[in-house]
């Protein structure tokens, strides 16, 4: 058994419902897995949020719930002094709030981000999976169904953006949804195997709108786009707002926007994939 | 697509209706699904909700009032 | 380890709520067991829909924790400092209101205190000197709501009633009943079963100034969150027009238009425009179902006074969107199954609270009945409402005057206030102050069109004016209009007496002379349903907002903290005090008052109180083969009306406007108000009054646009949690002080030297709100996005107009209403101005002096407010309770 949780930003309207119910569970309460949270500054579960787009024209988010990685093979296990940091047989990665004190190389340590560093405390803290919600046969025996029992964030979310379970059991939810998804490790923790799955966060997309001639008025619709970037080749048409648009482009590359259209002249642009762009407000001349 | 008789057509929002057996009631919600009734005693409305369809005997046995 | 579970409900939705030893540790969404009713399912385009087995609230219900133990809980009972009980009323130091602190009094000396002046006062100028106001919601449940508790014991008691006016739906209330009817659910229409005709139909969904995500179907927290994907995930496009790409839209959109804010009915204009030159409406519907459309279409093609053809090149000069733009949006709308509207249930909106924001709401209305409104997969619905739910079981909500213990068939006896006159709510301060108000309409105007024209004056003929105010839950800094006016008339001698009673050390909280400290819902028996405003009330129906039909026994959770006490006792002991103690409660507690409510519903018949209240919460399931009856469908299709809560004349196939159809010139309007400025009877484009074409412009050349709060509801949650404060698109909390977020674009905060993060006033003539900047390319250019309903109220100088960190951006919108005959509130009207703050930086909230003094009096080992908001005071109060009740220490 290989209990994890799948993200999947697709899903996530960044309603914070996650975040509230970690804090709900862990700011004030020591646990015997954990010390108490504080109340503020810490965000063992965070919601990356951030815009997506130069100009107003297009702009999208990502939204990311973040939390540990809960990695098979941790950093801050690495880093860590006398057995302070340990990974449970069922994949959990806890950090021993006694054994731990004064070891603030274990925050430094985490590639995510994850781990923080309580100053009154002097101990290392973050993400416990709530495995001592998990452990406690009380927790939830009034519901009758053990399955029920779940991480604070997992049964807080009300639009299936995480999941838990079991990734040992391929027939689990979390595993056929990993499965079918795109696999889109945060760079930090690229090429870990880790238990926490981000699932679809976005890459980089080129966008624009076709116009035709500034005397008619009228968006083009249909105009054929091409886009080469990365040694890649994506082609698209604009639509009924004379929009088109790119995303999943590879990052960093050297782009090429190509935009034609019978009886028209077409357009080339030089852009980059270093960030999302708009790349342009295009008005086709008659050729 | 509709059903056939509005149930809003037989008994009047805030009307009052008289059972066979003297007693008042008042209609106090008017829902093409059912209406519902308080039954009025010196004025004052007492007991349960009574849900009816139109086509209930008791709805039948209904006579607006005054 | 004591550990119990009970459950409860706020705004924010339903919580099951975990309490060891007497203090809450957890609070949950409530999980459905297996006992629990199967989800309905709805089968569309080969695949079938089923909710999540869960009651799903928002984010702000799972803060209900640190709401009870909250850092700005009113603790004791308090008394102004320099209060002085004159005998004659006057002399009292009134000018220090909002200024002075409190000392602690006992239960004893407030009430006492309380009933002294309301005898004083009523008997020197008669009951109607007496005048009362709630917020919204402070609460859920029915025996603690407004029009419960606190409507029993005023109209017993004899009061001027404040009316409120319409607050969410103000064009649509005031607008759209002119176009369509619908007066009864207050210009919106209605909903029923379009889910399921969204799911199996809908091409184009255009969410016009809505944002799902953010307003969350009022009170449905976030149980239609996922419809909105399953609509995504069948490739349905989806459309957002608003001057700020929100929350939900830059999420979802494929296309976003921001037009200048109070620009909306242009765009309308030019859709139109576009539908009459290329002939793409429904011509039959339109010459079946509308009423003088040739006259409308000619003023839109340029034939009509103005001979200004509403062209989109027109449109775009002044929405600021792309001519060729518009003339797509119109022909995606025309050339495919389209729903769409304004606001969180489709008649609410930002758009709608604006100078013109009634013929906004009477011209979309237009346009989508241009495009045959009610077939299937057009309609008004806007991915919020309309889900299936069990109609044969009836449980009350809180506007239904069946369900408020201020009535039979509740109470025995029904409270009837012998009082006629009456206050409005965004203009009390005027009336106070000026000693003279007049207005027109009822505020909700649900009863009938006519009542939007009742002439109103005040003081009503042979009445005396207001000397006592009775402020109850909530704080309207935040939420009014022009609110620094509210400092004034709390500071008027007028005033003789103010008594505030509330949960928290909100804004106007602080601006009383005797504080009476009301308990959470937390701490006291109700019972309510989810997202249920009142089946037969003024939006009928809203469960269907929901996934879950789920009525909820909101279990005392733990005993009221401190000295606070539920708001019934408290009326309870007034009017004991007063002599008909037991004529307000009847002999019930309110345990008793919350089984009437199982008694007088369908509630007893389906469960028994025994097993609701042991369970906590009750499921209606819907019915496997559900009957449908879709909104609006029978007017298109030309059957008599068969959905819930319509009037008789919809059965004739008529909407309810004097014609029976669509009116492109209003008679109703024709008829009441021929000549109203505002709202004139062919509804049309006009240039606000505050808008890019006043002078005023010259000077404060930036639109503000406040609406509904994402991180907060009704003012309650943002002042109490911290974490809250910690999410960056909310606030920033800087040496102490939580700064709300303010947006604007990239190329004015570069023209200003502005960079995100930076400090940045917004001011105008108004006052002046200090917030943190958001430079973002999400707003347009013209466009300040701050979000209004702000609870914190954080003037640097307490009880003046002088600059505020609290965020309260509504002391900066205008107090005057749409129209001279349109009572409405326009703050989405507000021009101002901004600039980069680099003075001195506060380093408090400038409040908590006042209570943790009343704390430490109390108790030299109180925590302080910033102990609580940052360190370990949550623990300690925690801590404390549990002593106290296991019989070591009093707290």
């Amino acid at each position: 058994m290989r209990l994890g949780i799948a993200v999947d930003s697709r899903m996530c309207m960044a309603c914070y419902c996650c975040f509230t119910a970690c804090k709900d569970e862990h700011c004030g309460y020591d646990t015997p897995l954990s010390a108490k949270q504080p109340m503020m500054g810490q965000y063992w579960i965070n919601i990356r949020e951030w815009e997506r787009g130069d100009d107003s024209r297009r702009i999208k988010t990502a939204t990311v719930p973040t939390l540990c990685a809960h990695c098979q093979e941790p950093e801050c296990l690495e880093a860590a002094e006398s057995g302070a940091v340990y990974k449970r047989p069922d994949g959990i990665v806890i950090i021993d709030p006694v054994k731990s004190k004064g070891q603030k190389q274990i925050a430094d340590a985490c590639p995510l981000g994850a781990v923080f560093w309580n100053e009154e405390l002097e101990i290392p803290q973050k993400c416990t999976m709530c495995a001592e919600l998990l452990d406690d046969p009380d927790y939830l025996s009034y519901l009758g169904d053990p399955s029920l029992k779940r991480p604070r964030c997992v049964e807080a979310c009300p639009n299936r953006a995480l999941i838990f379970g079991d990734l040992d059991d391929p027939n689990s939810e979390i595993s056929r949804l990993v499965a079918s998804q795109r696999f889109t490790p945060p760079e930090p923790i690229a090429g870990r195997e880790t238990n926490v799955k981000y699932l679809n966060i976005p890459t980089v997309f080129l966008a624009g709108t076709v116009y035709r001639p500034p005397d008619e008025e009228e968006v083009f619709i249909g105009a054929k786009v091409t886009v080469e970037a990365g040694g890649e080749t994506f082609t698209t048409e604009t639509n009924y707002f004379g929009d088109w648009e790119i995303e999943w482009l590879p990052k960093n590359a050297d782009a090429t926007v190509t935009i034609e259209a019978p009886g028209y002249k077409p357009v080339t642009y030089k852009a980059k994939t270093d960030a999302d762009h708009y790349v342009a407000m295009t008005y086709l001349e008659r050729a | 697509m509709a059903n056939s008789v509005m149930v809003q057509h037989l008994f009047k929002l805030g009307g009052f209706y008289k059972a066979p057996d003297g007693k008042l009631y008042k209609v106090v919600v008017s829902d093409v699904f059912n209406i519902r009734l308080f039954e009025i005693a010196d004025g004052n409305m007492t007991g349960p909700m009574i849900k009816i369809r139109y086509d209930d005997d008791f709805a039948k046995s209904l006579v607006e009032a005054e | 380890m004591a550990e119990k579970v009970t459950h409860s409900i706020c705004v924010g939705g339903p919580i099951a709520i975990h309490t060891v030893d007497g203090v809450i540790r957890r609070v949950r969404p409530i999980v459905f067991d297996r006992n629990d009713p199967p989800g309905w399912v709805i089968k569309a385009r080969g695949h079938e829909f089923t909710p999540n087995r869960k009651a799903q609230p928002a984010f702000i219900a799972l803060t209900e924790k640190n709401r009870a133990y909250s850092y700005d809980r009113i603790r004791y009972p308090m008394i102004r400092e320099d209060f002085a009980e004159t005998p004659d009323g006057q002399n009292r130091n009134t000018q220090n209101r909002g200024k002075s602190g409190y000392r602690r009094a006992t239960w004893d000396e407030a009430l006492d205190l309380v009933v002294r002046e309301v005898k004083r006062l009523q008997e020197k100028y008669g009951k109607e000197t007496v005048t009362a106001c709630t917020g919204s919601h402070h609460s859920w449940g029915l025996v603690g709501y407004k029009l419960s508790a606190f409507a029993r014991f005023f109209r017993m008691l004899g009061y001027t009633e404040i009316k409120d006016n319409p607050d969410s739906w103000e064009g649509f209330t005031w607008g759209a009943p002119h176009t369509y009817g619908y007066y009864w659910r207050l210009g919106g229409t209605e909903a029923f079963d379009l889910l399921e005709d969204a799911l199996q139909n809908v091409e184009t969904m255009i969410m016009w100034s809505h944002d799902p995500d953010t307003t969350r179907g009022g009170y449905a927290g976030n149980e239609s969150t996922m419809w909105r994907h399953w609509l995504d995930d069948l490739g349905v496009a989806f459309i957002y027009i608003d001057p700020y790409n929100n929350f939900s839209s830059v999420k979802q959109a494929d296309k976003w238009f921001g037009p200048r804010p109070g620009t909306d009915a242009a765009l309308c204009e030019g859709i139109a425009h576009v539908w009459l030159t290329e002939g793409t409406y429904d011509k039959e519907y339109i010459a079946k179902h509308a009423h003088r459309f040739d006259e409308w279409a000619d003023y839109i093609l340029g034939n009509g006074a103005d001979r200004l053809p509403k062209t989109p090149k027109w449109a775009e000069g002044e929405t600021g969107i792309p001519a060729a733009d518009i003339k797509a949006l119109a022909r995606r709308w025309a050339s495919t199954k389209t729903m769409g509207g304004s606001g969180l249930r489709g008649g609410f909106g930002g758009v709608c609270r604006t100078a013109n924001g009634t013929e906004f709401a009477r011209l979309m209305v237009q346009l989508f009945a241009m495009q045959g409104m009610g077939k299937p997969g057009q309609n008004i619905w806007v991915g919020t409402t309309g889900a299936p739910m069990d109609y044969g079981f009836w449980f009350g909500g809180y506007s239904d005057p069946l369900s408020q213990i201020a009535n039979q068939p509740i109470a025995d006896v029904t409270a009837v206030n012998s009082v006629t006159q009456k206050l409005y709510r965004p203009n009390v301060p005027d009336a106070i102050l000026d000693g003279h108000y007049e207005w027109y309409g009822e505020g909700f105007c649900g009863g009938g069109i006519d009542l939007e024209f009742t002439e109103n004056i005040y003081p009503k003929p042979g009445c005396s004016k207001v000397h006592m105010f009775w402020r109850y839950g909530g704080t309207f800094m935040g939420t009014m209009l022009d609110t620094n006016k509210w400092i004034k008339m709390y500071q008027s001698p007028e005033l003789e007496f103010v008594v505030n009673q509330d949960i928290h050390f909100h804004g106007e909280a602080r601006f009383a002379d005797v504080i009476l400290p009301a308990c959470s819902n937390l701490e006291r028996y109700d019972i309510g349903e989810l997202c249920n405003s009142g089946n037969g009330g003024y939006q009928s129906h809203s469960q269907t907002g929901n996934s879950w039909q789920v009525v909820v026994f909101q279990d005392k959770a733990i005993e009221p903290l401190w000295e606070s006490r539920s708001d019934y006792w408290i009326f309870s002991q007034v009017a004991a005090r007063l002599g008909w103690g037991d004529k307000y409660t009847e002999g019930r507690t309110e345990l008793d008052w919350c089984k009437r409510f199982w008694e007088k519903s369908d509630l007893c018949s389906r469960i028994s109180w025994e097993e609701f209240t042991e369970k906590g919460y009750y499921v209606a399931g819907v019915p496997e083969n559900w009957e449908r009856h879709p909104g609006f469908r029978w007017f298109a299709e030309g059957f008599p009306c068969d959905t819930p809560n319509h009037k008789p004349f919809q059965e004739e196939g008529k909407l309810g406007t004097f014609t029976g159809k669509f009116e492109f010139v209003s008679e109703s309007l024709l008829y009441w108000a021929p000549h109203d400025e505002a709202r004139t009877p062919i509804a049309t484009y006009k240039h606000s009054w505050e808008g890019h074409h006043s002078i005023k412009a010259k000077k404060y050349p930036f639109h503000l646009i406040t609406p509904h709060p994402r991180f907060d509801y009704h003012t309650q949650h943002n002042s109490s949690t911290p974490w809250i404060w910690e999410i960056p698109e909310n606030r920033r909390y800087i040496d102490g002080n939580p700064y709300l977020v303010a947006r604007i674009h990239p190329k004015k905060a570069e023209e200003k030297g502005i960079a995100d993060g930076d400090m940045i006033l917004l001011f105008n003539e108004r006052g002046s709100v200090l917030c943190v900047a958001r430079v973002t390319y999400r707003v347009e250019e013209n466009t300040i996005h701050a979000y209004g309903s702000s609870g914190i109220y954080n003037p640097v100088e307490p009880g003046t107009a002088s600059m505020d960190i609290g965020g309260c951006v509504n002391v900066l919108s205008p107090g005057r209403l749409m129209g001279d005959m349109v009572p409405g509130m326009a703050p989405n009207s507000t021009l101002l101005d901004v600039c980069k703050y680099d003075g001195e930086m506060p380093r408090t909230q400038y409040f908590e002096y006042k209570l943790d003094k009343v704390a430490k009096e109390a108790d030299p080992d109180a925590e302080t407010c910033v102990e609580i908001i940052e360190g370990h005071g949550f623990e300690k109060i925690q801590a404390k309770v549990k002593s106290a009740l296991a019989g070591k220490v009093a707290i």
